[in-house]
């Protein structure tokens, strides 16, 4: 982007930096959405030529980066406009940037004798970033190239033999020859037999090229002086085909190895088109050897393979222009097929091109559907495998982390088509591999070939079914094999408090540990209380009472949650300022921990358990208040033998309201809210197939 | 294990009332009558040990003390199935056998006597449990045993247990016939005393009331024993469902009891329980209604449905202090929410103006293995005003006999009585300040209650 900021800024020839409008452009609320429609653009773009020192230069410029389809081009345009057109407006709220740090600031500390001992240093600290950088440099280049790269020594062809090319060389070639003289009759023979080579990419003797300075420039020609006017006006219309394959051929030639097989696929494709082209130019030679072609007669059958060369090149140009490989090559094509719906025998070859491209790409995809893994040696893949951890050296805790980053979607490399489907496709391909991270075999279901047509259902209803299959496997897998449901059971037994006579004892078991300050207790203690309440109570059935741990945060649960929802009001200040309250109690600060193994750990991971805890923790506080409120009661039940037992009715009154709150607000919590939520969880659980995508959220 | 809880079956009625809750606690938790966890219950996650404890052998064990000072009853239980469920060393019956005579004095006297024995019992009792939440006494006030013997252990339990819960099914007597036992006013009245002064939470059971609703709602014609005390076993299982069947709440006693009474004295309360099905019915020909959860409170609120008889009293706005509802079987908690909101629309349940007017839920399973024929069912606990009623007719009834000093001899043999009957006028004032109590508090001046204005209230 920093460049494209530059070429603007250079051919408007204006006094700003790059830096600052980058920076305008990124404090833009608009940035990144295409508010901008491309007219309104071209708008701004004239408006500021105006302004330009040299508005030629400048919208020549702006023609070049629209065609090369260069990201947030608009966004940019109208930043431009506006810093040039309203300067004084925008200085005012010209962001600020800090000053950097005056080295010399505390100069006068510096003696003479700690000189070297600073240069030395500096010196190092250059040296070591240096260093850094190459490191990190080097690292992205080897991360780009696949490993067999250094392995291969090949010799750059185009570079040391510019003859082996089948575009026009390099060099142009001087008209050696003279037409003049020789009768219009011979001179249109001649012509057919040079127009025929040309088209093929060879100069000829009176018809010549010019030298491009860009690959996808159009090449220009120079046809011999001497030739017959009439004969020259029919070959100046034909000559676009010659200058349009010079084009295909380039943009051919100008892909390399590590272009990617998108592009190899497409190339290939161009290929074939072109095999037909040399076939037709072969019958046309063979025409004309019999004597049987006019310059007209070629004209008559070069037009239908005119149109098709132009179409392809403007297609290529497009490819070319914008720089793109992988699965934004794919866009541009689908773009372009679906812009040629007027043209039929043009959306055909486009279609015929999209398709044939596309197929690489759909063969990873295919097979990180169907089977969970990702072959993709040139990076073009949406699924960018980042493979942080083998299974082998998987950590206890590892689970929700490598979930998240083993696997991520990149955006700019998912082609247009599959734009809505890509949460669907990155999560088909994990649920898969994580089942073949357990050990299982994939049986893959699908054998129906995933192709590319204008209309999606093909493919959508592929991925649908891959996804809902993928989705189904790992539920199973998880249901059956990991007993997702019993550990399920058991986080709402201990979490959500559903085995009320486990917390029952327990908490009579831990409360003297628990009503002590938060510095005075004895996690081991808490610990073995609650192996031995675990041990005792109905929650000895549970297989995994032994994953439950104890813990302790340093928070209150109140601060905890409004750290959550900071939303930072005056009221809110008031809570968080109040820091000098006295330390917190057992009771405040005690949750339940628990450990999850892989993969059951995908679905209740850390994020799922500190939910829980944060209930659990208001839950266990309720129930601790209600069972203060109780053991008062029966402190109180003495006062019936008095016989002025009725003064007390107002404090027992009170007693009572306290109670039926408390009781209340767990009823509600329990009954109304956790139970009917953990019945909806258990239907939509026997509803197999749409329930990973809700459990994963 | 925290939380358990010690049955003390006193009596004929109590042990009979006993026997039944026993039988019912197996069945719901799938123990046979040897004590013998079955099979199919082997992999349950109901709490069995609130109420039974496992010996050595693994069979369960009730945490039950039986005390008769006469055999017939405690017999017939020893000649039953579940003879070998009960520890034998639990079970006290009097050296002589002679029972009470249906005379409190008698069997105060015997209590005391007994004294030492009985109590050896219960503390190795409770010293078998790890975190005992409170004793369970079964007994009827009527007779001798339970009402004396009962009055005596009651006294003595809050003495030695201070901090434990004591609740009671007390079993009232039938006021519609003229009972053979002549001094039962006299033994309800000083029964009463104890009940209000050492118990912590008294559900009233009614006679009179089970016996109207065995014939209007059961229509069985004369119920026997065995029926109404499956009533009463029906009430007494239900009530400790939520804490047999753990889940989010009310896992405790208290938890369940100490929101139901909010001044200590004010501890008597009304069970009611739908829907009832007995035993011939389901043979015959079932009737088996559509129960909802809405459907079930609103008969809950109903006072025929009421285990207590009260006498509508118009001099007072009598209402309800706290209600508790334990609803079982499959309920979906939007209902129960929807249900209260009707409740309260319809204005069917009054409460006093000084506390929290709403009823609780609590929400429990059902015994698995015991096959309903209802989808919900429901217990009503509730704490009304109007329950002084009932303390109000057996002091008339007192009166009349106290005018004519009738019977008197009977106690006068004892050495409690041998001196003065001032015994006798001080429970009566305990018992009348209970029902003026129970008067004023459905007042709002409840809580602003000084002595000056009280007398001037009353009088």
């Amino acid at each position: 982007m920093q460049s494209t900021i530059k070429e603007i800024l250079d051919s408007l020839g204006c006094n700003l930096e790059v830096d600052t409008v980058s920076n305008y452009l990124q404090n833009d609320p608009n940035y990144g959405i295409n508010v901008i429609s491309s007219k309104q653009a071209n708008e701004y773009a004239q408006r500021l030529a105006l302004k330009a020192s040299n508005s030629k230069v400048f919208l020549k410029k702006y023609e070049e980066l629209r065609n090369r389809n260069v990201e947030n081009l608009s966004n940019i345009i109208v930043i431009c406009y506006k810093l040039v057109c309203d300067d004084k407006k925008f200085k005012t709220s010209k962001p600020k940037v800090a000053p950097k740090p005056a080295i010399g600031d505390n100069k006068h500390q510096i003696t003479k004798d700690d000189l070297p001992q600073i240069k030395d240093k500096l010196l190092k600290a250059v040296d070591e970033s240096k260093k850094l950088v190459m490191k990190s440099f080097e690292e992205k280049e080897v991360k780009l190239m696949p490993n067999w790269y250094n392995s291969l020594d090949l010799p750059n062809w185009q570079k040391e033999h510019p003859f082996m090319s089948w575009d026009f060389p390099k060099d142009p070639l001087p008209i050696v020859a003279s037409l003049a003289g020789i009768p219009v009759l011979s001179q249109e023979n001649i012509i057919i037999d040079e127009l025929l080579y040309v088209f093929t990419g060879v100069p000829g003797n009176y018809i010549v090229h010019k030298p491009v300075k860009d690959v996808y420039e159009p090449r220009q020609f120079i046809i011999s002086d001497d030739l017959d006017d009439a004969l020259k006006q029919i070959v100046q219309q034909m000559l676009p085909v010659a200058s349009n394959y010079s084009i295909v051929r380039r943009f051919i030639e100008n892909c390399d190895m590590w272009s990617g097989q998108v592009l190899h696929a497409l190339v290939a494709a161009i290929e074939i088109l072109l095999k037909d082209y040399y076939t037709m130019i072969a019958q046309l030679e063979t025409e004309h050897m019999t004597g049987g072609l006019t310059l007209q007669k070629l004209w008559y059958f070069v037009l239908p393979t005119m149109h098709t060369m132009q179409v392809l090149a403007s297609i290529v140009t497009n490819i070319g222009k914008s720089e793109v490989r992988g699965g934004a090559v794919l866009t541009v094509l689908h773009e372009k097929t679906s812009t040629l719906m007027g043209d039929a025998r043009a959306q055909e070859i486009a279609l015929f091109l999209t398709e044939r491209a596309c197929r690489p790409y759909l063969d990873i995809l295919d097979r990180w559907i169907h089977k969970g893994s990702v072959n993709d040696p040139f990076h073009e893949f949406m699924i960018e495998d980042n493979e942080l951890i083998n299974k082998e050296e998987l950590p206890l805790d590892y689970s929700a982390d490598y979930w998240e980053k083993r696997y991520s979607s990149q955006r700019d490399r998912v082609p247009k088509f599959l734009d809505k489907f890509t949460d669907i496709i990155l999560r088909t391909g994990k649920y898969l591999n994580v089942i073949s991270q357990c050990g299982k075999s994939i049986t893959k279901t699908n054998t129906e070939e995933i192709k590319y047509s204008l209309r999606e259902q093909n493919y959508g209803a592929i991925i649908q079914r891959a996804y809902s299959y993928a989705s189904k496997s790992l539920l199973e897998l998880l249901l059956k094999e990991y007993d997702l449901m019993g550990r399920l059971k058991s986080v709402k037994n201990y979490f959500l408090m559903s085995q009320g006579d486990f917390i029952v004892q327990f908490m009579d078991a831990t409360e003297q540990e628990l009503s002590k300050k938060i510095d005075d207790i004895i996690p081991s203690k808490l610990e073995s209380l609650l192996g031995l309440c675990l041990r005792l109570s109905s929650a000895r059935h549970d297989p995994y009472n032994e994953d439950m741990r104890v813990e302790l945060s340093p928070y209150d649960l109140q601060f905890q949650m409004f750290k959550i929802l900071s939303i930072e009001t005056e009221e809110e200040h008031e809570y968080k300022q109040n820091k000098d309250c006295p330390p917190l109690t057992g009771i405040e600060t005690f949750s339940f921990g628990m450990e999850v193994k892989w993969p059951v750990s995908l679905i209740i991971n850390h994020k799922a358990i500190a939910c829980y805890q944060m209930i659990f923790r208001h839950l266990f506080f309720c129930k601790h208040v209600e069972r203060l409120l109780c053991r008062v009661w029966l402190y109180n039940k003495v006062v019936k033998r008095f016989s002025e037992a009725r003064l007390y009715a107002d404090a027992f009154a009170l007693r009572q309201r306290m109670l039926s709150c408390v009781q209340h607000l767990q009823y509600y919590m329990c009954v109304e809210v956790i139970e009917p939520s953990w019945c909806h969880l258990i239907q939509s659980l026997d509803n197999v197939s749409i329930v990973l995508t809700n459990l994963y959220i | 294990m925290p939380s358990e809880m010690i049955t003390l079956q006193l009596g004929q009625c109590g042990n009979q009332i006993g026997f039944e809750f026993w039988k019912q606690l197996c069945i719901e938790h799938g123990i046979s009558p040897e004590g013998i966890l079955e099979e199919f219950a082997s992999a349950g996650s109901d709490r069995k040990d609130v109420f039974f404890y496992q010996a050595d052998d693994d069979h369960y064990i009730p945490r039950a003390v039986l005390l008769d000072l006469e055999p017939r009853v405690i017999h017939t239980i020893m000649n039953s199935p579940y003879a070998k469920l009960y520890n034998p060393e639990n079970v006290y019956l009097s050296k002589h056998g002679g029972g009470a005579g249906n005379n409190w004095a008698s069997g105060y006297a015997q209590g005391e006597k007994l004294n030492e024995e009985v109590f050896d019992i219960i503390n190795r009792e409770a010293d078998g449990s790890d975190n005992l939440e409170g004793f369970v006494l079964c007994h009827s006030i009527a007779g001798g045993t339970g009402s004396g013997m009962g009055s005596y252990i009651l006294e003595h339990l809050s003495d030695r247990f201070p901090k434990k819960l004591v609740q009671t099914y007390s079993v009232f007597p039938n006021l519609d016939e003229i009972s053979d036992v002549v001094v039962q006013p006299y033994n309800s009245l000083l029964t009463l005393k104890r009940l209000t002064e050492s118990a912590d939470c008294v559900m009233v059971l009614d006679n009179t009331a089970l016996n109207r609703i065995a014939s209007d709602r059961l229509h069985i014609q004369n119920p026997s024993f065995a029926q109404i005390n499956t009533l009463v076993s029906t009430i007494m299982s239900a009530s400790t469902a939520t804490l047999r069947y753990p889940s989010y709440m009310n896992n405790d006693l208290i938890s369940l009891v100490a929101p139901l009474i909010p001044t200590p004295r004010l501890h008597f309360l009304m069970t009611g329980y739908t829907p009832l099905t007995a035993d011939h019915e389901l043979n015959t020909a079932p009737k088996i209604r559509k129960t909802t959860v809405l459907d079930v409170m609103q008969r809950l609120l109903q006072p025929k449905n009421m285990m207590v008889s009260l006498s509508p009293d118009r001099a007072n706005q009598h209402c309800y202090i706290s209600i508790l509802n334990i609803i079982q079987g499959e309920v979906d908690p939007s209902q129960v929410h929807k249900s209260l909101q009707r409740i309260r629309e319809r204005k069917l349940a009054s409460f006093i103006p000084w506390g929290p007017a709403s009823i609780q839920v609590a929400l429990s399973r059902r015994s698995p293995y015991v096959t309903a024929s209802h989808k919900v069912s429901g217990l009503l606990l509730a704490n009304h005003t109007n329950i002084s009623s009932l303390f109000d007719r057996c002091l008339q009834q007192f009166d009349k006999l106290r005018k004519r000093e009738a019977f008197i001899d009977v106690f006068r043999k004892e050495p409690m009585f041998q001196d003065s009957l001032e015994e006798f006028d001080e429970s009566r004032s305990v018992v009348d300040e209970l029902v003026r109590e129970y008067q004023a508090a459905a007042t709002p001046d409840y809580v602003h209650w000084n002595p000056v204005k009280y007398t001037y209230f009353f009088t």
